[in-house]
């Protein structure tokens, strides 16, 4: 089996031992989704307004708060040397690693959004555009966040720097993400969104795992 | 012309050159900077007529376009400079690189600054949610990432590599972001937003800002040269030029 | 000369305040911009000339050629 797969499968195997991988992060996007009719407005006609947003901008907070632990085992236990030792593609490990990341926090998400969405009223014709938009968006956010993980890799505490160098970056899948949910729910055409959506997701997965690979070998040279 | 440019672009990499060539600019930058300055200022603020739906607010514009076009070019040439050092390895790159980004990150921030102060006699409130005003707020995060990213990286080369890979990252981000920002834009620009500025501008508002460009361009170009010549004079103060500058 | 006096210039009818205010924070950041590297440039020059000074006084039979090996990396920027 390839060095790529290797990996992949023990990633799956770690997440699946260890389950407050997969599911803190969930949890935090249940309880964000939770925090806004508490602050806000209770009101079934305004939260449902919202609820597209809210549930993205949760989705992204929680994707964030996975994204550091990414590389940051790799770069420690020395897997990082070993994958440059064996001659094999960075720039598929790097597709491998977003993978699994998003197979077990953007999958995830989006499996259980439509329960956020029931708890802020998200309008019924908005549900297939929610569920599109995280399938579709939720690996970019994964592509994009191994950039910045594989950055700061090396960097103590740098959590908070990856939320911050990344976050600009993730605005546009935002805008059109949520976008497409509100006009599904106000029963207009969403199809270009989720197009838009989809040729970010295209360059992502094309471009990405260059600036992965390169920002990797970066941390070994320290 | 080219060969010319190509041999510029190699002494470039020089330090030692850079650092003597950049002696004698910086004297006519200053100049062209000062009287560019006065001249299209005098003339923006004091002899352009006002226009004709704001007054005299729009002379902000003198300040505002010339730093909002020049914080984009900035972080252009701070990737450029980037993917230079990344490719080549030219540590010239890397100083430049590294010293564009405060100047960069200054320039939008006076744009935005004056981009809402000038929102609020002519739209009422100081800050809103405008195509441009949020794309350069997400600039200006850009900008802040590349630094903070220097900061953060313990080694100085990793600093530089980190930054470069961000800022090309970012390169290429920009015109998704701009695009999905108007977009966005258009689908929530209140009724009452309705400034498109400045389709067409009259001749006599438009050469003073054009100085203004020139001027902020030269400028620019006087600050990146003062910044880069302290790095310069950092890494390389162990060798005799530099030694011989010191003593003299 | 668009404007009547000196007073409507700085009033820019009933906008003065926006204007003056812009240019004027404006003038703030690129004062700094322009002094930030100066004082710099003037400390790194003093720094290095202390330096050079102590080594001169420690070997003074210093001869031969100069070395160019960086020190470490590690140097403080602004």
């Amino acid at each position: 089996m390839s060095l790529v797969g290797a990996t992949v499968k023990r990633d799956f195997l770690l997440a699946a031992r260890n389950p407050g991988e997969w599911l803190n992060p969930l949890m935090f996007f249940l309880m964000v989704a939770a925090l806004f009719p508490l602050a806000v407005d209770p009101d079934p006609k305004f939260l449902g307004k919202i609820a597209g947003g809210v549930i993205w901008v949760a989705a992204l907070l929680a994707t964030l708060l996975s994204l550091d632990a990414l590389f940051k085992a790799d770069v420690e236990d020395g897997s990082l040397e070993q994958w440059l030792a064996s001659g094999e593609s960075l720039y598929a490990m790097a597709l491998g690693k977003a993978l699994v990341h998003w197979c077990i926090s953007g999958l995830p998400l989006t499996l259980m959004a439509p329960v956020l969405g029931l708890m802020l009223n998200l309008p019924q014709s908005a549900y297939v555009a929610l569920i599109a938009s995280l399938a579709i968006g939720t690996p970019v956010l994964s592509l994009l966040g191994a950039v910045g993980a594989a950055l700061t890799a090396g960097v103590r505490s740098g959590g908070l720097l990856l939320s911050l160098l990344i976050l600009p970056l993730y605005i546009p899948v935002l805008i059109f993400a949520a976008s497409s949910v509100y006009h599904a729910g106000i029963g207009m055409a969403y199809n270009g969104q989720l197009g838009f959506l989809g040729a970010i997701l295209a360059l992502s997965m094309c471009l990405t795992p260059f600036a992965v690979s390169a920002a990797l070998k970066l941390n070994l040279s320290r | 012309m080219w060969q010319w440019l190509v041999r510029l672009y190699h002494r470039l990499g020089s330090p030692k050159w850079f650092y003597e060539i950049t002696e004698k600019w910086i004297p006519w930058l200053v100049v062209v900077s000062i009287v560019g300055a006065v001249v299209g200022l005098v003339w923006g603020l004091a002899f352009a007529p006002a226009d004709y739906q704001q007054g005299d607010s729009f002379r902000i514009i003198y300040i505002h376009v010339p730093a909002a076009i020049l914080a984009q070019s900035a972080y252009m040439m701070m990737a450029i400079a980037g993917a230079v050092f990344l490719i080549w390895r030219m540590k010239m790159a890397a100083w430049v690189a590294k010293t564009i980004a405060p100047i960069g990150a200054s320039f939008c921030l006076i744009a935005l600054l004056t981009g809402a102060i000038w929102g609020k006699p002519t739209w009422g409130t100081w800050w809103v949610w405008d195509a441009r005003l949020t794309s350069m707020l997400l600039l200006l995060f850009l900008y802040f990432g590349v630094m903070a990213l220097h900061q953060a990286m313990e080694s100085e080369d990793s600093g530089h590599k980190a930054s470069a890979i961000l800022s090309l990252v970012g390169l290429v981000n920009i015109p998704i972001i701009k695009y999905s920002v108007e977009w966005w834009n258009t689908l929530h620009q209140p009724a009452t937003l309705k400034l498109t500025e400045k389709p067409s501008m009259a001749i006599e508002m438009l050469i003073p800002l054009l100085i203004m460009l020139v001027t902020t361009y030269a400028f620019f170009a006087l600050l990146v040269i003062l910044r880069t010549r302290n790095e310069i004079l950092l890494h390389e103060r162990k060798r005799s030029w530099v030694k011989k500058i010191l003593e003299s | 000369m668009h404007f009547e006096s000196f007073a409507d210039f700085i009033a820019m009818g009933r906008h003065g305040f926006y204007v003056w205010l812009a240019y004027g924070l404006s003038a703030l950041i690129i004062i700094y911009n322009v002094v930030a590297p100066l004082l710099r440039r003037n400390k790194l020059i003093k720094e290095q000339t202390q330096r050079l000074r102590r080594e001169r006084g420690r070997r003074p039979a210093v001869t031969g050629p100069d070395q160019h090996n960086p020190e470490e990396n590690n140097a403080p920027s602004a």
